[in-house]
This record gives C-alpha cells, structure tokens and sequence, in this order.
C-alpha cells in the first residue's frame, strides 16, 4: 500500500533526459522578482509622468506641486515630521487596538448567543449609519481635546468590518468540526480556543487588514476635528496657508504609513499563523 | 473484557425518533429500532437514504435523545460510559492548523486540558501502525485523502475506546482507496478487537466487513432484516470471490429492492 504523496522535487533524475532548454540567468532573476519589480516600476513611472508633466506644462505649486518640490517641503521640516508622525500613529494604534480588544469579546457573545445578536446588531447597525464625521464634535465635547476623543472616533470609524468578519469567522467553523466538538463534549471554551477561533483566524485577518486601513482614516478624521500636532493636522494647517506642496507631502507620509501598518499585519500572519494564509489560498482555488 | 460478555456492547431498545420539521410537522425518523451490538462484533447499517442509519448511530454518540425508548452502551446509559466511544466522520474532520499528530491528541487534550509524553508516544505508535508513522508533523491538507480518513481512525482510537463508531467513513474516497481502507480497518480490528459500527451505502462493503449486516427501510426508518455473514476471518481479497459473499450482497440487495427482480438487476448495475 504505498501513499508516499508526490513531492514536487526541482533535481532532474539521472536518468531523464532534459527536454527544456535550461533557463537563462536573466529569466530566474525575472521570475524571482517580477512580483516586486513590476509594481515598484509601476511607481517609478508614474512618478516621472507627474514630475515632467507639472515641469512641461508649467502646472504652478498650489493645484498640482511636482514630487521634488513636495519633497523639498518636507526636507525643510526636517526632524519636525517626527512628532507629527508620532502623534499620528499613536491614535491609529489606538484606536486600532480598541477595536480589537472590544471587537474580540463582543464577536463571541454575538456568535455564541442568538439573543445576544438581535439586541445588539440594531445598535451597531446605528453606530454604523451614523457618520462618525459628524458626531466627532460632539465627541470632543463629551471628552475633551485630548487624545481620547482622537482614540475614540477611530475606534468608531474602524471596529465595525472588523466585529463583522470576526462573527462571520465564528460562525463559519464548518459543520463536520462543530459535529466533532460536540461529540468529544468540549466545554464552552474549549470549544471556542481550540476550535472555533482557530478555525476564524482567516476571517479574522481580513477584518484586521481592514480595520488597520481604516484607523489611519480614523486618525486623520480626528485630527481635523482637534489636534495641535499630526499628519492631519499638518494638511489643514498647510492647506490654510495654501502650502499645497506640504499637504501633499503629509499625504504621501499617510499613505507609506498605511502601506507599512498593513503589510505588518500581513507578515504578522505569515510568520504566526501560515496555515491560515495557506487555506486562504486552498478556499479560492 | 471486565463486564460480562453477555452484556451488548450497545443497545437500542424500542427507540422511535421524531424531528419536527420547519413547519411544525412532525417527521419520523426512526419506528421501533431495536438492536443488540455484542462485543467484540463488526455490525454494518446498511440502506437507502433517509433511512435513519446516521440518526441511529448518533444516538450512541449522545448528539440526540430517543423521543422514545432507550439507548445503552455497556449495559449503562449514553452519557455515562460516552469516553468508551470513539466516532470517526464522513469527512476526516482533521483540524487544518494542527499538526497530524496534534489532531489525534485533541480528544486527549479536550477530556484531560493537557497533553502529557506518554500520550505522544502513543499518538506516534498509532500514526505509525497505519503507515502514517512519518506525517505526524505534517499538516492535514499535505496528505491524501485515505491518509487524512487513517488520522481520524487514529483520533477516535487514542483513548482506546471500546465501541468504534463509524458513519461512513470512507464515502468520501475514491473506489481503490476504499477497498484499501476496508483491509486496513479490518487489520485494525483484528488487532484490537473493537465492537465497530458502520454505516455505509455499499453493500458489499458492508459484507466484506461485517458480522452481521442490518438492512433498514427509509420513512420511518427502521431494520427490516439483520443478515448474518458467514464468511471465514480473516478477510481478504479472496474473500469476495466466495459464493457465499454474493449470496450475502444478493440476500441484502432483494431485501432493498424488494422481490421486483428487474429493478434488483438495475440497482446492482449501478
């Protein structure tokens, strides 16, 4: 009975002849890196589109900077940025880290309780049609200028796709797995720590790649509303002063810092769970 | 064997089994069912769909209730004698994010919280008695399907259970690993010598396997002959070219097509 399962094996067997002209060194280089290269060519090009087509047409400063005007602006900021950046990061962490602290417990008891469910899905379902724009003054009313209200509204902008796809997640454990928890009698939570929130892990991730991108829109939505320091708040203090060239350069430091909370989520996942970004892929297929 | 031999290994006694359907309605599942498992004997439930086999099979597990009647393991209720049941799945239900190994611990890990070395070792003998002595760290969705369904017999014998459950479990899998599976769980048992109900839809799987093979009829559910199997142990190859095996799988099939002959010929082409 043999069932060894076939290993995919890139050493040719002696005795097979090579019917494939080898690959040239060019062409592996290409295969390793076109999924690096092709993107950050991407980028490059449109860059120089921007820079020559502000220079050709002679575009001024305040509709359309060229990139090395925004970055000379920011250069003249120098070490100044930091606590800008800081102060930024501080409340997407915050308020992304609210989320997940009050999204987690609240998922369970949504998932594990039909009554906890239908009283409190209308709630959220209001939280959610409300826009968090427009109660922030309110908020800030309510708690002050401080970094609680900045914390607070990205907590509201970004825990709802992340509660959300933590209850899908839950209830999505599949049938045959809930039939085997019940048939070994595992209590409440060991079914829910070695079967249920395993098994929402994907699930889980996605939400949190959501919530992450959410919370830097979070941040810079309380920063208009009330900060003196910030990325945000550096856009609406340039933009005042018609330093557009600034405000772009505060928009291009978002965007890195989006860019850069994401892929930590993502490596997050590949180094702690590989197995689940390995049935994310099984599933599509 | 401590108990009395005489004792069934499980029993079913008058169980009649209602569901109430969406609208209220009630439907029949099973009418009347009584059987008597002995220890040690391989018993096959064996009939058309919508017969009850599962229902029955999950009264001994202790997922439903008999509205009537009563259901026993070792001469004592359900509930209290469930830790000397072992369940194995239509689907090998393998947890993706555990290790093989891990996955044969877990009803180790759920009745006791921890996982001590001695049960790894006897984790890594049972892997190793059914060949998957080298996957025990490997993930579920590395290995084949027969290999997947051999780490869920694994996991429902790690607590050495007396009575092995199995609801069809090699439905999933392709023709030629099945007939492999059959001989392997035939090995199985006949080194362990486990009280094994089967449910299957292959007759003559069914045969191949069991002493005994218990043909039910579909709404209401309930044995409409229990057909003993003569065949010599242990089984193999040969066995199925006995005439007494197709006189069983014969037997079974007029018992399910009923005495319309042409229909039997048309059911056995299929």
């Amino acid at each position: 009975m043999d069932m060894t399962p076939s290993v995919p094996s890139s050493a040719q067997p002696s005795d097979q002849p090579r019917l494939l002209p080898p690959l040239s060194r060019s062409a592996r280089w290409w295969r390793a890196w076109q999924g690096v290269a092709i993107p950050a060519l991407t980028l490059v090009a449109l860059v120089l589109l921007w820079e020559g087509a502000v220079r050709v047409f002679g575009i001024p400063n305040y509709l359309l900077p060229a990139p090395t005007r925004v970055l000379a602006e920011l250069d003249k900021l120098g070490v100044r940025l930091v606590p800008n950046i800081g102060a930024t990061l501080l409340t997407v962490l915050a308020g992304f880290l609210a989320s997940v602290v009050i999204s987690l417990p609240l998922a369970v008891a949504i998932a594990s309780s039909p009554f906890v469910a239908r009283a409190v899905y209308p709630l959220l379902l209001i939280t959610q049609s409300t826009p968090i724009i427009a109660i922030a003054p309110i908020l800030v009313v309510m708690l002050g200028t401080g970094q609680l209200s900045r914390a607070t509204i990205t907590f509201l902008i970004a825990f709802f796709p992340l509660l959300v796809s933590m209850v899908t997640g839950l209830l999505s454990t599949p049938r045959e797995a809930v039939e085997l928890s019940r048939v070994l009698r595992t209590s409440f939570l060991q079914d829910l720590w070695l079967i249920r929130l395993p098994a929402s892990v994907p699930f889980v991730f996605s939400g949190l790649k959501v919530a992450i991108s959410l919370s830097v829109i979070g941040a810079v939505v309380a920063e208009f509303v009330t900060a003196n320091k910030g990325l945000g708040y550096l856009i609406t203090q340039s933009t005042a002063f018609f330093n557009v060239p600034l405000a772009f350069g505060s928009v291009i430091l978002l965007s890195i810092m989006g860019v850069l909370l994401f892929q930590s989520i993502v490596l997050v996942e590949r180094i702690f769970f590989p197995w689940a970004v390995q049935s994310e892929r099984i599933t599509r297929e | 064997m401590s108990e009395a031999a005489a004792t069934p290994a499980l029993s079913l006694e008058g169980v009649w089994q209602a569901f109430a359907s969406a609208d209220g309605a009630e439907v029949l599942a099973l009418r009347d069912l009584s059987l008597a498992v002995a220890q040690g004997e391989f018993v096959s439930l064996v009939g058309p769909s919508g017969c009850g086999k599962s229902t029955a099979l999950r009264l001994v597990t202790g997922l439903i209730e008999p509205t009537r009647g009563c259901a026993a393991i070792l001469g004592r209720p359900v509930e209290a004698n469930l830790d000397r049941v072992g369940m194995v799945f239509q689907k090998p239900t393998l947890l993706h994010w555990l290790s093989i190994e891990d996955n044969v611990l877990l009803p180790v890990r759920v009745r006791r919280g921890r996982v001590g070395e001695a049960d790894r070792t006897r984790a890594r003998a049972l892997l190793e008695s059914t060949g998957l002595g080298q996957f025990a760290s490997k993930l579920p969705h590395e290995l084949s399907g027969g290999m997947q369904q051999r780490a869920g017999i694994c996991r429902a014998l790690i607590q050495d259970p007396d009575i092995l459950l199995m609801d069809e479990p090699f439905g999933a899998l392709d023709a030629l690993t099945r007939e492999q599976m059959c001989f392997e769980l035939l090995r199985i048992w006949g080194e362990r010598r486990k009280t094994i109900v089967f449910v299957t839809h292959s007759i003559p799987e069914a045969v191949l396997l069991s002493d005994r093979v218990v043909v039910m009829s579909a709404r209401p559910g309930r044995i409409e002959s229990i057909v003993p199997v003569p065949l010599p142990r242990p089984r193999t190859l040969e066995s199925m070219a006995l005439p007494d095996f197709q006189a069983c799988t014969q037997a079974i099939r007029r018992i399910i097509y009923g005495h319309d002959t042409e229909r039997a010929v048309v059911g056995a082409a299929l």
